[in-house]
């Protein structure tokens, strides 16, 4: 329409949120998706916008890139459910620092792009702030270990939002009972967001399976409350190895070694080097020696092991699958 | 021009160089036609018809294609339409195992006594084809080696089938054989890129074919309606077709085409339309997706449009047969349409309606399965594949859903991918699409689940988590206490994790419109509709899997189609 007053062209914009979020961690950032349409033969991407909570101000900034409706871009696919088609952008937003509901306006003021004069609008967004939560991985847990063996392992933490968790520890309980504490020192060279540490404990001295729980309260680091976060582990014990046993895995019909041979004997899990050969260290007994490898049959035996041994087992590699057969009825 | 309305249109692309190899032939259907605004199909007196042909086929796949060219050697005009940019349908991708027998060329010079009564006893075996309808397969039985020469003569060649004669063709042994073409030689034209797509071989050489004697090819257009003089009488005067985007989506512009002597429907069965199969088995909701849908989608339109003028089903019971058909076995993981054979690559030209290569495993015991809620269901090294659906298929618990056992995930660490040399980036996983996470937590993979539209609620962390802690403390123990997978080797403990789609799809569709031997359908009194036939895998009577059920009948329908007066 053209404003008469004026002598220029004005138009209405209107706004929409997409698939806005009803719960952010609090004092963190996060994006709003905002649809757009107005029918202003101009750029919007220089427009205004100002974030207010009631009648304060809280935030300010200009609509940066326009996304616009793509069937050709790498993320369309109507299979995954509506596809918007509008005109959007997106707005990134710092939540409230208290816990609870908040409230916004998203508000563009009337301005001018150019000669072209865009009418003021606002949309409300509502969500609830949430305390940030913490999540925990355990890794590198020998198994199996020998009574009071020095077990060394490695701790994670990350904060959903991202935040600094150095310097924070957690705990290590075996049957209830702390055993160890670990101290998260670096973040991942390999993930964001994800502090770790490495934690020394004593291995129990009763043989058999050992089962340890992590405990990580972080409390309030920069001021916000974090979630308390638990995890598991488990090790078994065995008795000290008294023989080695050196397995070897041969293809029954050619003889050839078989790498990369998953065995189990006992508690020992190993597997086979390019020459389809391993050492295992074994104690005093009668052990299962279990042998995994796809493709092959390979039938489990019992092992007495009162000396050290050379054991040679015969895998017998299994017909290539024909993917016809099954079609055969 | 390209007779292509939708797809990609750029010089490098691979669509565009084949129609220039396939040459004039290709060039003129489209323009040929004007396209109308939607006429009225509430009577035949009203209908505006923008082109009069003798036969129409809808479909131009295995069964399409050589009813299209039965019909044209049979002296009818033609038009094929087909709902993709391509021709060729799922069979493209295909192995190309073609189950046609009978005594054929190949079989005689390795020796095999065949007979098209060995042939009939095979499929209507009462065991285990005990829902065949035996006069469809008389039919079949008995058009098997005709159709073999039908194959050879419009361009099919077997000349390496020698090299890899099956163990059926040995001499003194009689059984219905699994024959394969060479591969099409033009890489780029293979949908599936990886070696062994041998249906190309017979598809692409049927296109050229069909082009050569005249047949005019619609692509890119659906099949909306079928006329008929009533709605349950009189003869069937022709379709209403819409035209649909690269995604299949309807564009609001229709064409009605006259059929003077009859429609062909060869549209590639059901597998693909939700509501069409689970009036068979209501377990199969949406979450299963159907082998070959990125190429061609089996959207059961021809069996709908059928039934809207009074058609009836045939051979139901045959749709019952989990095991042998419909479900295919674990696949690929990371990518949505995850058959384990037929890779899609980047160079091939639906590359973007697949969106990723997936993951071959090699070693499942690298992983563990956990459906919707984060928890194991089955001993992921066992390969019985009804034991496997049965327990996939299985809801989880949410009264909310209490049909189809939901999304399953697997799971594994980052030393699993080591193990494996999976990569886990673009093209070989579907991050975009919601197909494959990645998490530096237990907790955060789950959470990021829900970006993926068929996990309909929240997979609790702490339930992954607790899963994975019990599934490592087996592998520490040797024993696997849930599902006695044999002493697991690989604890899941690593970060980063990850998740990969690894929903069973589907595959055949075994019933359909119910015909007579001459593949003429029949309506629910069981009276044959004037001017309507139906083959391949839309039509019922037959429970075989793969090609030669759909070439058979395909060509059976196209030498009756054009006899019809």
């Amino acid at each position: 329409m053209v404003d008469p007053m004026k002598d220029t062209a004005s138009f209405p914009l209107v706004l929409d949120l997409v698939s806005p979020p009803t719960q952010v961690d609090a004092d963190c950032l996060f994006t709003l998706a905002v649809a757009l349409e107005c029918d202003a033969p101009c750029d919007l991407s220089s427009v205004t916008y100002e974030l207010h909570s009631g009648e304060n101000l809280i935030g300010q900034g200009v609509l940066g890139p326009i996304l616009r409706f793509d069937p050709d871009s790498p993320d369309y696919d109507p299979r995954n459910g509506p596809v918007e088609k509008r005109d959007q952008i997106f707005l990134s937003a710092r939540a409230p620092k208290a816990l609870g509901h908040f409230e916004w306006h998203i508000v563009i003021p009337a301005q001018s792009v150019g000669d072209i004069a865009i009418e003021a609008t606002q949309i409300d967004f509502a969500a609830t702030t949430s305390i940030h939560q913490t999540s925990l991985a355990v890794w590198d847990v020998p198994a199996p270990v020998q009574p009071g063996q020095k077990m060394r392992i490695s701790i994670g933490a990350k904060c959903s939002a991202g935040c600094d968790l150095g310097g924070l520890s957690m705990r290590i309980l075996n049957q209830g009972a702390g055993v160890a504490t670990g101290t998260l020192s670096a973040l991942h060279p390999q993930m964001e967001g994800l502090w770790c540490g490495e934690v020394e404990l004593d291995a129990p001295i009763t043989l058999g399976l050992a089962e340890f729980d992590v405990s990580f309260a972080p409390g309030d680091p920069r001021g916000l409350p974090h979630s308390a976060a638990q995890a598991s582990f488990s090790t078994i014990v065995d008795a000290p190895p008294d023989h080695d046993v050196a397995v070897a895995i041969v293809d029954r019909e050619t003889g050839a070694p078989v790498e990369e041979a998953h065995i189990r004997l006992g508690l020992q899990r190993v597997s086979t080097d390019m020459t389809g050969r391993v050492i295992i260290p074994a104690p005093r007994g009668e052990h299962r020696l279990f042998v995994w490898k796809a493709g092959f049959e390979i039938p489990e035996q019992m092992i007495l092991v009162d000396q050290d041994l050379n054991i040679t087992v015969q895998a017998k590699a299994l017909p290539v699958k024909n993917p016809y057969d099954r079609w055969q009825g | 021009m390209s007779v292509r309305s939708n797809g990609p249109a750029t010089e490098s692309d691979p669509i565009l160089s084949r129609r220039r190899f396939l040459g004039a032939g290709a060039a003129t259907a489209a323009s040929a036609v004007a396209v109308a605004p939607a006429a009225a199909a509430s009577g035949a007196k009203e209908i505006v018809w923008d082109r009069e042909v003798d036969v129409i086929v809808i479909g131009a796949g295995a069964s399409g294609l050589p009813a299209a060219i039965a019909a044209r050697d049979g002296g009818a005009s033609v038009i094929c339409v087909d709902h993709h940019f391509e021709t060729g349908g799922i069979a493209v991708m295909s192995g190309g195992d073609i189950r046609i027998g009978g005594g054929n060329r190949i079989q005689k010079a390795a020796g095999s006594k065949e007979t098209a009564d060995d042939i009939f006893k095979r499929w209507t075996d009462p065991l285990q084809h005990r829902f065949a309808d035996a006069d469809i397969v008389r039919r079949f039985a008995d058009e098997n080696v005709a159709t073999f020469d039908f194959l050879e003569a419009n361009g099919v060649n077997f000349d390496r089938h020698g090299s890899n004669v099956p163990r059926q063709f040995r001499p003194g042994i009689t059984s219905t054989p699994g024959i394969r073409p060479n591969e099409w030689p033009v890489r780029t034209d293979n949908i599936a890129l990886d070696q062994g797509r041998n249906g190309s071989g017979i598809v692409r050489p049927l296109e050229l074919s069909a082009r050569d004697k005249g047949v005019e090819f619609l692509l890119s257009w659906t099949l909306n309606t079928i006329h008929r003089e009533e709605q349950f009488a009189g003869r069937v005067l022709g379709v209403r077709i819409e035209q649909v985007d690269r995604w299949f989506q309807p564009q609001h512009r229709f064409l009605n085409l006259r059929a003077r002597k009859a429609v062909i429907l060869c549209n590639g069965g059901h597998g693909a339309n939700v509501h069409f199969r689970r009036m068979f088995d209501p377990r199969l909701t949406d979450e299963y997706q159907h082998h070959g849908q990125a190429t061609a989608k089996a959207n059961a339109a021809g069996e709908i449009a059928a039934l809207q003028i009074g058609a009836a089903l045939g051979s139901v019971g045959n749709e019952t047969d989990t095991g042998t058909g419909q479900a295919i076995d674990k696949g690929r993981l990371a990518v949505r349409d995850n058959y384990v054979r037929g890779k899609i690559g980047p160079e091939s030209s639906v590359f973007f309606r697949h969106r990723a290569l997936g993951l071959d495993v090699a070693d499942w015991q690298d992983l563990i399965l956990v459906k919707e809620n984060g928890q194991r269901f089955w001993n992921e090294i066992d390969d019985s594949n009804d034991g496997y659906f049965a327990n996939a298929l299985k809801p989880t618990g949410d009264p909310k859903k209490l049909n189809g056992g939901g999304p399953i995930w697997a799971i594994f660490d980052s030393a699993a991918v080591e193990r494996e040399k999976w990569q886990t980036t673009y093209p070989h996983v579907d991050r975009g699409g919601g197909y494959f996470f990645s998490g530096a937590t237990l907790e955060e993979l789950a959470a990021q689940l829900k970006r993926n539209i068929y996990q309909w609620r929240p997979m609790p962390g702490d339930a992954l988590r607790k899963t994975v802690e019990r599934f490592n403390s087996f592998v520490v123990s040797g024993k696997d206490t849930d599902f006695n997978r044999p002493a697991p080797p690989h604890k899941i403990e690593k970060p980063p994790f990850f998740a990969a789609w690894a929903t069973p799809c589907l595959h055949d569709s075994y019933t359909g419109l119910r015909t007579d031997a001459n593949c003429q359908v029949m309506d629910m009194q069981g009276k044959l509709i004037p001017g309507l036939f139906c083959a391949g895998e839309s039509q019922g009577g037959i429970k075989s899997h793969g090609l030669g059920r759909c070439i058979v009948t395909g060509r059976v329908a196209g030498m009756e189609a054009a006899r019809a007066s």
